[in-house]
């Protein structure tokens, strides 16, 4: 799906990108527009704690930008950007690496292993996780989809969060916790069903 | 409390940023004994990640991370880290997408950090542009650029980086000027076609129009050359300007030599500063000096259509040459009918705009509208210098007939289109060199043709006037068009503030300077009229004979009736045919019903009546 819709852009962001080549930076935009969801989605899950994703998104469009004659036009534009991404990510982390007390105090070591292991998927399946996540927020009951209402939209504190749905403070840590699983379950089973984008 | 529940309290808590160092060396402990754990956390950090994602994502939110994108991008390589460490402190747009508490603060100096790193490490990361050869240094009007493939765009910009191709401006008042990389600009202004090129020397291509130049030291033996249709001029340096025809080539050289070899015959001709020489076939080729400028001028359209933008039509016998506004439709979207004509051109004397210079214009309207006249204007050393124009209210001008202004150039302002350059061009028109004269009208095919244009020098200075001169543009026109200073000049040279407009026929015809600010809703103005004791019940002199507040109740305009009753305008005051206000309100064709109405409660509320009350 993810494949798809990015090749029937193709020729669009050929086209920008020839004019930026011209000098109408403007012309930019057509591609920031194209690849800024799916690689803020890509980053937003590869980066590990400490890291701001839109940042680093934001830097991956400026690099790419300046670097735009090394890209050879009718080729993967996406996969490129996404190289670029992947070299700044990485860049990043290991300077938090060299952080002191970064670890001790904000990334599980293994944690930021597993997400660097992770960042070899395909950029294309974050998109597709992203799209069907949607999917499977929308299958969820009300008295479910109020606490990822509450907690990411309106991000109001777990003890108000506790208050409105007349619960403990823990049961509604253990309710987002369920909550994510089951989510993640129900993205894993769309993958499956549709399959991975290649 | 079993492994698992305890990972899931110090996750969530995790996650909230509520975890301290204790805690938080517990849950590695505790994830290191177990991959399971680790695949949890890393399924669970990633859904929750993609989650505030989503649930902050809107078309705004997407716009705004475009919009910081795109202004983030270099403009220069001088300006780029400094653009970027700038950009800094205004990224707005994120919200704490991961964590609250310590944890969603801390992200921000990270990233602070990394950019003060990647900014430094991308700088040295960046390509030289190796195909743009110059940049867009300054740009005004209608414009085109072809650049390889023949791909058109209109919308360049300052700072736009090119690699060579043609730029053409589209209407008498286009300006463009471009800088190549080491620092020589070249300008063209007018309807001109310049090709450019940079491989190593510097080639431009002039089809027709003007261009100037303000050249660097270039590479031994690679002077920037320019082709027109009858010569290749080869800058030896530094400033002149070329003017290229069908036919002929002006040059005029200002500083540093220009080397010309007219193509009809491979003559060569050396031309110092402050010379000139044209190059056409079967011409004298020798450098004369540049004259003397002049203060004078006039139009000969008579001689034909060279140096024109219009449609020209031959003398008859009943009719003058003259010169008709021709349609451009700008990429805005406006279309403008205009016409103009080179004055500082060929191998006449440059002419200059001295204080006390006035411009008269004639010629023809076939239907009464507004005229905008303006000059463009060079320094004399050469360079852009803007665009100034005045306009005349299309009550001045009948349809159908011939008509003739008189322009005081003190009225000419710098074109609106050019506010964001305005500090860097001068406030006035005068000492400046004129290179063309024009007029159009807007929107309107109005049948818009000049038939003499003459710049008249400056009056005789022997016997100043004790009294101030008048401006040329009336009171009326000054009020209509909201310019308070020339209202102001006129009521200095003692004029009656209550003074009528005659022009039977005319729509405005009768009314006093208030009158008229109220017609056009030129607020500032009607309060300096009352302010100056104006007379607020004044009848119009026409066959009516209503008030500022008549008018005011008629066109619908609910602030001036305010600001007048405030002034004590008198709410029951009666027309020629006993009408008051409150009656002008039901009059439907002027102005819609709501503010009409809201007039009505109004006056209502001051006591105003009806003539049958």
């Amino acid at each position: 799906m993810m494949t798809k819709r990015v090749s029937a852009n193709d020729s669009l962001v050929d086209d920008a990108i020839r004019r930026v080549r011209h000098g109408h930076t403007g012309a930019f935009e057509v591609v920031v527009r194209q690849f800024e969801r799916s690689l803020r989605a890509w980053l937003a899950v590869q980066a590990p704690p400490g890291v701001d994703a839109d940042e680093v998104a934001q830097r991956s469009f400026i690099a790419a930008f300046t670097r735009l004659s090394d890209y050879e036009p009718g080729t993967n534009f996406a996969a490129w950007l996404f190289t670029i991404a992947r070299f700044h990510l990485k860049t990043e982390v290991s300077r938090l690496r060299r952080v002191a007390d970064y670890h001790a105090r904000y990334a599980p070591d293994l944690l930021q292993r597993e997400l660097e292991r992770r960042s070899s998927e395909p950029p294309e399946l974050q998109q597709a996780r992203l799209d069907h996540l949607q999917t499977c927020l929308g299958q969820l009951g009300e008295h479910l989809r109020r606490f990822v209402t509450w907690r990411y939209a309106e991000e109001i504190p777990l003890d108000e969060m506790a208050a409105r749905s007349g619960r403990s403070v823990a049961a509604v840590k253990k309710q987002l916790w369920q909550l994510r699983r089951k989510l993640h379950q129900c993205v894993q089973a769309h993958i499956a069903t549709e399959g991975e984008p290649s | 409390m079993n492994t698992d529940e305890r990972f899931i309290e110090l996750w969530n808590d995790y996650l909230e940023g509520e975890l301290d160092e204790s805690q938080t060396a517990e849950l590695q402990a505790l994830v290191a004994e177990d991959d399971r754990l680790v695949q949890m956390a890393a399924d669970s950090y990633q859904m929750h990640r993609l989650l505030g994602l989503i649930a902050q994502d809107s078309a705004s939110r997407q716009d705004e991370f475009v919009r910081e994108t795109l202004a983030r991008l270099p403009a220069d390589d001088e300006h780029f880290v400094e653009g970027v460490m700038q950009r800094l402190p205004q990224r707005s747009f994120r919200r704490g997408t991961m964590a609250r508490g310590p944890l969603a603060k801390w992200p921000f100096a990270v990233a602070t950090a990394v950019v003060i790193v990647l900014s430094v490490s991308l700088y040295r990361l960046r390509p030289t542009a190796e195909r743009a050869v110059a940049k867009v240094a300054g740009l005004n009007g209608s414009l085109q650029w072809t650049g390889d493939g023949g791909l058109v765009f209109h919308d360049l910009s300052v700072g736009t980086q090119l690699p060579g191709g043609t730029v053409e401006g589209m209407t008498p008042g286009s300006w463009f000027e471009l800088e190549f990389i080491d620092g020589s600009t070249v300008t063209i202004s007018g309807n001109s076609t310049l090709t450019f090129s940079d491989c190593g020397q510097k080639k431009l291509y002039l089809k027709e129009g003007a261009v100037s130049g303000n050249v660097k030291s270039q590479p031994v033996g690679r002077p920037m050359l320019i082709y027109t249709r009858s010569a290749m001029l080869e800058v030896l340096g530094t400033q002149f300007e070329v003017e290229a025809g069908l036919a002929a080539t002006m040059l005029n050289v200002r500083e540093g030599k220009v080397r010309v070899k007219r193509l009809s015959d491979g003559s060569t001709v050396d031309v110092p500063a402050k010379h000139r020489v044209v190059a056409a076939a079967g011409q004298d080729m020798r450098p004369a000096p540049v004259p003397e400028a002049a203060n004078r001028w006039k139009s000969q359209l008579h001689l034909g259509p060279e140096g024109t933008y219009g449609k020209w039509w031959p003398r008859t016998v009943t009719q003058d040459a003259r010169l008709q506004a021709i349609p451009y439709t700008i990429p805005q979207g406006f279309t403008i009918y205009a016409a103009a004509l080179g004055v500082s051109r060929g191998d006449t004397p440059p002419v200059n705009l001295e204080p006390g210079c006035r411009l008269r214009v004639r010629g023809h309207l076939a239907s009464s509208h507004e005229v905008y006249f303006g000059v463009t204007v060079r320094y004399a050393a050469g360079g852009f210098a803007g665009k100034f124009q005045t306009f005349r209210p299309a009550v001045e001008f009948a349809g159908g007939e011939d008509f003739e202004v008189l322009l005081d150039l003190r009225d000419f302002r710098l074109d609106p289109s050019l506010d964001e350059i305005k500090d860097k061009l001068p406030s006035a028109v005068f000492h400046l060199v004129v290179e063309s004269i024009w007029c159009h009208t807007l929107d309107q095919p109005s049948g818009l043709e000049m038939t003499e244009v003459e710049l008249l020098p400056p009056t005789t200075l022997v016997n100043p006037a004790p009294q101030p001169e008048p401006p040329i543009m009336d009171i009326w026109a000054a009020t209509s068009q909201g310019d308070l200073d020339t209202v102001k000049r006129h009521l200095a040279t003692g004029i009656d503030i209550d003074a009528a407009f005659i022009a039977p026929g005319i729509f405005a015809s009768g009314a006093t300077p208030l009158h008229m600010a109220v017609l056009s809703d030129q607020r500032e103005i009607a309060q300096f009229l009352i302010k100056k004791n104006a007379n607020i019940n004044a009848q119009a002199k026409d066959e009516h004979g209503g008030t500022p507040l008549h008018w005011a109740a008629v066109l619908g305009r609910i602030e001036m009736a305010r600001r007048l009753i405030d002034a004590r305008a008198d709410v029951n005051v009666k027309d020629n045919n006993g009408y008051t206000p409150l009656d002008w309100t039901a009059y439907e064709r002027l102005s819609e019903s709501k503010t009409r109405l809201e007039i009505a409660e109004l006056l209502r509320a001051k006591g105003g009546k009806r003539r049958s009350e």
